[in-house]
This record gives C-alpha cells, sequence and structure tokens, in this order.
C-alpha cells in the first residue's frame, strides 16, 4: 500500500500537467483571442496566453475552490499584460499588413478567411486592420473591458470580476471606450437605420 | 468606399447565413437517419451489453476525471484495477488540481473500504459498491430490484432518451463507437458514451448540464485488458492505529406504502414529477435523533432524491426562513425562492441543485441535476398534511402510486 | 432623464446591462429625444462593428510548446515537496475542518511555527492554559446554549443528505463509478473533518497492521466470450 503511495509521487509531474491540461483546454482559444486583441500581434498573443497559463499552473494553490477558475485565469491574462506595458512603457505598434519574421522567411499575417470572394477578403482585411488599431489606441483599461465584452462575450458581472473593479467602473469603461473607437473607426459607423425610426 | 465595404460585409454576411443553413440541413437528416437505420440497434445493443456485462471485463488502467462546478472545477488522475466480476481497487492519486490527497478505495462488490491517508482514517461503507446493483435479488423484496434488472432499466433509458449513434473514434489505444443519449424531455442532462468496439466496456463519459453545458468528463489514458492480478491486490492494509469508521449505508429501497408503514408519520410525497421520472422506492436514514424519509426517482440515467424530515418538538426548526439559510452556510450561491406559500432556499452543491423548504413543520429537501424549474414544481406539487394525523391519500400519492405499480408490473 | 445621464447609460443599455428601472428610463427618454437616438445608433453600429472581427484559431504550436514549458515548471517543482503544493491547494476541505484541528496541526514550517519556538512564548502558553482553566467556569454557561444550537443545526446540514443522493448513483448502470466513488469518498472526508457523521457510524481502532477488509469469496476464473453485436 504504501509502495503504491510512492508510486504515485512519481506519477506527480506527469499528472499534473495532463490534469492541467484539461483542465484549460476548454479555454485556451479564448485566451489566445484576448491575447491576440490585446497585443495585435499574433507571437506576442502567444507567449502572453502561454505565460498566463504557465503562471496558473505554478499558482494554482492560490485559486480558491469554489470561485470561478476562467475569471481566475483571465485576471492572472490581464495583469500580466498590464505588467508587461509597465516595463516596456514605450510600447511598439506593428501593423497587422506587416510581414512577420520567421526562422524560414518572411511570412504574411494570417488573417481571418471570410468569404470565396477575393475582393470580400481584401476589404474584411483592412476593416479588421483598421479595428485592430483603433483598439490598440485605447487606453489599456478601455480596451481590456471592451475586449472582454464585445469580443469574448463576457458580462458585465464577469468582468467586473475579472478586472477587480466595480459593476459602474465596468460599466463606464466600456461605454469609453466604445465612444472613442467611434470616433476612430467613424468612416465605417454609419447607422443602419436613421434615427427615431426604430419606433 | 466605406458604403461598398458594408456592403460588402453585409453580403458575406447574408452568404455565411445561408451557407450554414445549406450545410446544416443534410447534416441533421444524415443524423436523424442513423438513428432511426441500423446504427440505433447498434446503439442499442451496446447499451445493453454495457448494463449487462460490463463488470465482467477485467481491466487495469489509468483514468482521468474532470468535474466542473458552477463555482469551480476538479480533476484527478486514478489508477483503477478491476477483477471480474465484483472486486475493484481505486487509487486517486494526488495532483494540483485535485481537492484531495492520496487516496485509495477497494471494493469487493457490497461494501467499500476507502482509506484516506492524510486523516489516518479508513472508512467502511457497506451498500456503496460499485457492482451492487447488478446482482438480482430475490423476487420480491422490494423495489430495489427494479435497478437490478437491466432490462427494465434499459427499456427505461430507451423510453427516455434517444440514443444516437454518432461516430466512430480512437482513444486510449481503442476504437470505440460514440453513442449520444439526448433526453427526450426538456430540463434534463444529456450524455455522451464512447464504448468500445470489441468489449462491452465504456471508454469515456461526458456529462452535460440541462443548459448543454458540459459538466464532467471521464476518460481512460491507457488501459489493458484481462491482466493477470492477483486477488492479494484488493487487501488493504493499514498502519497501526489507523481508524475505522463505519459509515450508515444507503438502507435496502422498499415501496411507499412499507415507507409509509415504516416511518410512522405521513410522508407527503410530490403530485408532480418531471416528465419521465418514476418512483424507484424509499428508505429511511437516520439524522441525529431523527429519521428522515428519502424517496428515489429515476429516469434510468439520473436521480431525483426527495427527503421528508417529519414535524418535531424542537423549536430551533421551525424558526423560519432566515434558520434554513443559516443551515446552508456550505453551499455557495444560494438564493431566496418563493413557492407556493412558502420561501425555500436554493442551492448550487457540487453538481446538483438542492432546493429546501419548510412547510407545516415538516422540512423538505429536494436534490437532481435537471432544471430547477423542475425542481421547483416538484417542490409546489407537495401537498403537506396540517397536522400529524396522516391525511387523505391526496392525488400526488395516486400519481406516484400509479407510475410506481405501472412500472413495478410491467417488470 | 436629462440627456448627459441617458448618454451615460447608453452602452449598458444596449448591452442590456441595466436594472430594470434604469432601462425603461432610458427607453422611454430615446423615444423622444433625437441626439440621445443618434449617439444610442452610433454606438449599437461601433459594437457590430467589432463583431465582426472573427476569432483566431490556437497557433499549431501553442500546445507542443506549452506543454514543454509545464513540464519544465513540474520538474522544477518536484523538488519541492508535491504534498505542499497540494495541501495548500485542498484550501476548501481544509476550511471546513473545525478550527481546532488547524489549531493544533504542528506547523509544517512557514511563518506559524515560529511563535512557539521563541522561549518568550514558550513561558507564556503555561500560564495562559491556566488562566484559560480559571476562567472556564464562568464561560461555561455561556458556552452551552450556542453549542447545543449547533448540534441541531448540524443534523440538518445538507451534506448527509447529499451523500445519500449521490450514493444512488452506484445504482445508476450508466454512471462512471471512479467519478462516483470520487464524489462519495471526498463527501465522506468532509463529513469527517466536519464532525458530520453522528453518533451512528462507528469508530473503532486498528492495532497493528491488519487487513481492514476481509477478502471476499475467490472470484477466479471467469470465463469471457466475445459478445456478437448485430451489424
Amino acid at each position: 500500500m504504501l509502495n503504491t503511495e510512492a508510486l504515485a509521487g512519481v506519477r506527480y509531474r506527469e499528472n499534473d500537467v495532463r490534469v492541467f491540461e484539461e483542465l484549460v483546454r476548454r479555454y485556451d482559444r479564448k485566451l489566445y483571442n484576448v491575447a491576440l486583441r490585446l497585443t495585435g500581434n499574433p507571437d506576442e498573443a502567444k507567449d502572453l496566453a502561454q505565460e498566463a497559463l504557465l503562471r496558473a499552473y505554478r499558482g494554482f494553490s492560490r485559486f480558491q475552490l469554489g470561485t470561478s477558475f476562467e475569471k481566475w485565469l483571465f485576471r492572472i491574462a490581464s495583469n500580466l499584460y498590464i505588467d508587461r506595458l509597465r516595463k516596456q512603457r514605450n510600447v511598439r505598434f506593428e501593423s497587422l499588413d506587416e510581414p512577420v519574421p520567421t526562422a524560414s522567411g518572411q511570412v504574411e499575417k494570417a488573417l481571418p478567411d471570410w468569404s470565396n470572394n477575393p475582393e470580400d477578403v481584401a476589404e474584411q482585411n483592412e476593416l479588421a486592420d483598421e479595428i485592430q488599431a483603433a483598439l490598440q489606441s485605447l487606453p489599456i483599461n478601455y480596451r481590456l473591458a471592451v475586449i472582454l465584452y464585445d469580443l469574448e462575450g463576457f458580462s458585465y458581472e464577469e468582468i467586473s470580476g475579472i478586472l477587480r473593479c466595480s459593476i459602474g467602473t465596468v460599466r463606464s469603461r466600456i461605454h469609453r471606450g466604445r465612444r472613442l473607437l467611434r470616433e476612430k473607426l467613424a468612416p465605417y459607423v454609419k447607422p443602419a437605420a436613421a434615427a427615431g425610426a426604430r419606433w | 468606399m466605406s458604403k461598398r465595404l458594408a456592403a460588402a460585409v453585409v453580403v458575406a454576411l447574408v452568404a455565411m447565413v445561408l451557407a450554414g443553413i445549406v450545410a446544416y440541413q443534410p447534416a441533421a437528416e444524415t443524423q436523424t437517419n442513423t438513428s432511426l437505420g441500423s446504427g440505433s440497434d447498434l446503439a442499442r445493443a451496446l447499451l445493453r451489453a454495457v448494463i449487462e456485462r460490463g463488470n465482467e471485463v477485467s481491466f487495469k488502467a489509468t483514468q482521468t476525471i474532470i468535474l466542473w462546478y458552477p463555482t469551480g472545477s476538479s480533476a484527478c488522475i486514478t489508477n483503477v484495477i478491476h477483477k471480474a466480476p465484483n472486486l475493484t481497487k481505486t487509487e486517486y492519486l494526488p495532483s494540483a488540481t485535485a481537492t484531495s490527497g492520496y487516496r485509495v478505495v477497494i471494493s469487493d462488490g457490497e461494501s467499500t473500504w476507502h482509506y484516506e491517508p492524510s486523516l489516518g482514517v479508513v472508512f467502511h461503507m457497506p451498500g456503496t459498491a460499485p457492482d451492487r446493483a447488478r446482482r438480482q435479488k430475490p423476487a420480491g423484496t422490494g423495489p430495489g430490484t427494479v435497478s437490478a434488472a437491466s432490462g427494465s432499466v434499459l427499456s427505461l433509458i430507451e423510453r427516455n432518451y434517444s440514443v444516437l449513434l454518432v461516430s466512430t473514434e480512437s482513444l486510449a489505444g481503442r476504437r470505440a463507437h460514440v453513442i449520444k443519449l439526448k433526453p427526450v424531455h426538456p430540463g434534463n442532462p444529456s450524455r455522451t458514451i464512447w464504448v468500445d468496439t470489441e468489449l462491452p466496456f465504456i471508454l469515456r463519459t461526458e456529462k452535460y448540464r440541462p443548459n448543454g453545458f458540459l459538466s464532467s468528463a471521464s476518460f481512460y489514458n491507457d488501459i489493458e485488458f484481462w491482466p493477470q492480478i492477483d486477488d492479494s491486490t484488493f487487501r488493504l492494509q493499514v498502519p497501526p492505529g489507523v481508524a475505522i469508521v463505519t459509515l450508515p449505508g444507503p438502507g435496502d429501497l422498499v415501496t411507499l406504502e412499507e415507507l409509509q408503514d415504516k416511518a410512522g408519520f405521513a410522508v407527503p410525497v410530490p403530485g408532480f414529477v418531471p416528465a419521465g421520472y418514476i418512483l424507484e422506492g424509499g428508505t429511511l436514514t437516520r439524522r441525529g435523533d431523527v429519521e428522515v424519509a428519502h424517496l428515489r426517482f429515476t429516469d434510468g440515467l439520473n436521480t431525483i432524491s426527495f427527503f421528508v424530515a417529519p414535524p418535531t418538538p424542537r423549536v430551533d426548526r421551525r424558526s423560519g426562513p432566515a434558520s434554513i439559510a443559516d443551515q446552508f452556510d456550505m453551499v455557495s450561491l444560494g438564493r431566496q425562492v418563493a413557492l407556493d406559500g412558502a420561501r425555500g432556499q436554493l442551492a448550487d452543491y457540487q453538481d446538483a441543485k438542492l432546493l429546501r423548504w419548510q412547510a407545516s413543520g415538516y422540512e423538505f429537501t429536494l436534490i437532481g441535476e435537471v432544471d430547477e424549474s423542475l425542481l421547483l414544481q416538484m417542490a409546489e406539487s407537495v401537498d403537506a398534511p396540517e397536522s400529524r394525523i396522516p391525511a387523505k391519500d391526496p392525488l400526488g400519492g395516486s400519481v406516484i402510486k400509479f407510475f410506481y405499480e405501472f412500472f413495478w408490473t410491467g417488470r | 432623464m436629462t440627456c448627459e445621464k441617458a448618454m451615460s447609460l447608453m452602452s449598458a443599455y444596449l448591452d442590456k446591462e441595466l436594472g430594470f428601472d434604469e432601462f425603461r428610463q432610458v427607453e422611454l427618454h430615446l423615444a423622444y429625444c433625437e441626439a440621445c437616438s443618434q449617439e444610442y445608433e452610433s454606438l449599437k453600429a461601433t459594437k457590430e462593428l467589432l463583431g465582426t472581427l472573427r476569432a483566431a484559431d490556437l497557433p499549431r504550436e501553442f500546445w507542443p510548446e506549452l506543454r514543454e514549458r509545464l513540464g519544465a515548471v513540474a520538474a522544477e517543482e518536484r523538488v519541492a515537496p508535491a504534498r505542499a503544493k497540494f495541501a495548500s491547494s485542498a484550501r476548501q476541505s481544509s476550511s471546513r475542518q473545525p478550527r481546532w484541528r488547524g489549531i493544533l496541526r504542528p506547523a509544517s514550517g512557514g511563518g506559524g511555527g515560529s511563535l512557539f519556538s521563541s522561549p518568550m512564548a514558550k513561558a507564556l502558553v503555561p500560564a495562559f492554559l491556566v488562566l484559560v482553566l480559571a476562567a472556564l467556569p464562568m464561560v461555561w454557561s455561556t458556552r452551552r446554549r450556542p453549542a447545543e444550537a449547533q448540534v441541531s443545526s448540524r443534523i440538518d446540514s445538507i451534506e448527509p443528505y447529499f451523500r445519500d443522493y449521490v450514493i444512488s448513483e452506484y445504482d445508476r448502470p450508466l454512471s462512471d463509478k471512479t467519478s462516483v466513488g470520487f464524489v462519495v469518498t471526498g463527501q465522506a472526508v468532509t463529513m469527517y473533518t466536519s464532525d458530520l457523521l453522528g453518533p451512528s457510524s462507528k469508530v473503532t481502532r486498528a492495532s497493528g497492521l491488519r487487513e481492514a477488509s476481509p477478502l471476499p469469496p475467490n472470484t477466479a476464473g471467469n470465463e469471457y466470450t466475445l459478445i456478437s453485436y448485430p451489424r
């Protein structure tokens, strides 16, 4: 019996990683997308998401059972990104249509394929670039709130848990963020119907 | 430029939606065809084989369990050794994401011994063994045999779930048929199981809440069938000084009438039971100096437990809703709900919904994984008698009796 | 409602994240205020524009790379005792233990041990115990009632109910018995550490190395034949 306990210890490392992976698999894509929208750069996003998961693994003992694991994970990622911003004061903004240097030469950045019409794809890419650039220009707190709500579908309440602020603060950050975006994206923002026609 | 772009976006969106509709319809048709054709016969045969002969497969395996609760999650890797038909040893290994330390559990088909080294305790749990249910009791000993009769369980499952053979996949070095069990009645959890193509053995199980969210997954990482296993594997050896704690067993299930007789108080029953559920039977369990009646309902896959604690002279049990809330201090997310003339407390406890309320001095508890609206409906249909004199059989009683007899005689 | 107020609530209104009263007020205001309606429409268009961004797929190398990094962390943590990490992660179960268990448990390193290692504290402990013993008769009468109340509320605790519910899962032929066992045994631990087992559970103590479970009758020699499925 005690022998098997020792055996359990040997398996500990392997088990841990495997169980952890299963646990976070359902959040990995969402986490990566938040990172991608925050950083605007696939490589940086990958690193940020991976680093956040590593921190979650290391700090699992600090995760309070009975609370939301998802919120905790996204809080780690948000704090990590804010920390990084603080450290590298001058944030380099990279345009999405710049080719990405890789080991095997330069590669065009892969952007979402919207339809089979090349013209549409081009315009869609252009729009995505514009939106990403606009997001990038937002102050970090607004950017985080808007990404979590408008792109990743968290509720105000969940965001207040992730960012550790009141729901009122979430409300105003999203609102201000959207207003700034509206200015930046003015050429694309055309209200579908005339005001007042809704009634 | 912006107008053209907006138009392009609209066109693209419409195209996507249309493509989605077109792509979706044939897929849905093929699925229905599969379920109506030979696929569903195979799925049923697999289910029957697993239910009737699952425990006949000896194996040695590593299995992962992950449970997602509304309030958190828990995961564990286990070493499982099963020697047909009824010896099982499970070691729950510690990990950073598990909520427990090393734990070993041995069962012999009748009892379970659970050694928890971190506490220095062995828990002996009579009547809680995994293979207990499959044993046929002599006929006529009560409805406990309902669950033992695999044929009736299978027909119950088939009545309440559409059994679909979805695909074939490889896992843990084996091939498996993927079978979906979709509830016929809304508000019930659903389940997907991966059944080995050569053996009556479930390799992976995924459970989904009524809202479609994954609530648990358990699967084998690697598995060896028919290994040489010595019986001494199932001997539990413990160091000196370890306490052996015997926990009360669940007790045998009896009919409602027998339960009423044994209880010594009128047991109010719900007049409404969610579609597909039948009364399996009841037991009496002791809580301190009070005997509590426990009625079990099942749809073949899931359980709804209904507990009735009789009126007692103790004052603090009737001190109103505030005290109920206090008793829920262990439960997160508890909230007050309005029940027909009474206030109840509804909470998430691990994977289940738990509803508790008081009426006429009785205390009622409902536990189940069905949608909370069904539990609330059940609660509102319970007529608590005003006094301790057994009330006339309320309509609810006859409904239950009908279901019970229908099922019992139909066996 | 003033325009200023309505404008400040516009995003939350759009997201249906307002309380009922505020939602109604903004709705009413929008019905007659042209400027605010325009604000609403433009914010709605902005939100919809953001919605056109499509989610990216996870890079193929994401998990292979991460697995390697996780493995490295796990290896480095294995040097430190695995149990220590586990013990602190089991906060939920330890918080359910009666307080005294935590107090009496010897501090295994960390800040807790330092108090008792100081000579001053060592001298103070007996003095404190004498004081407590002297004061005991005085507090006895007041302590008693809450203790009784606690016992009766324990009888109504939900743990035993949940245990009875979960145990019935053993009788469901398609349930995963390892998962059921995980929950059932976890529940036993919770009830034991919360002193919820009550008088109906018997406790005996193993006097030496012994077998806790009598081995059931020999079940060797089970032949197994492959079952045939319909085609």
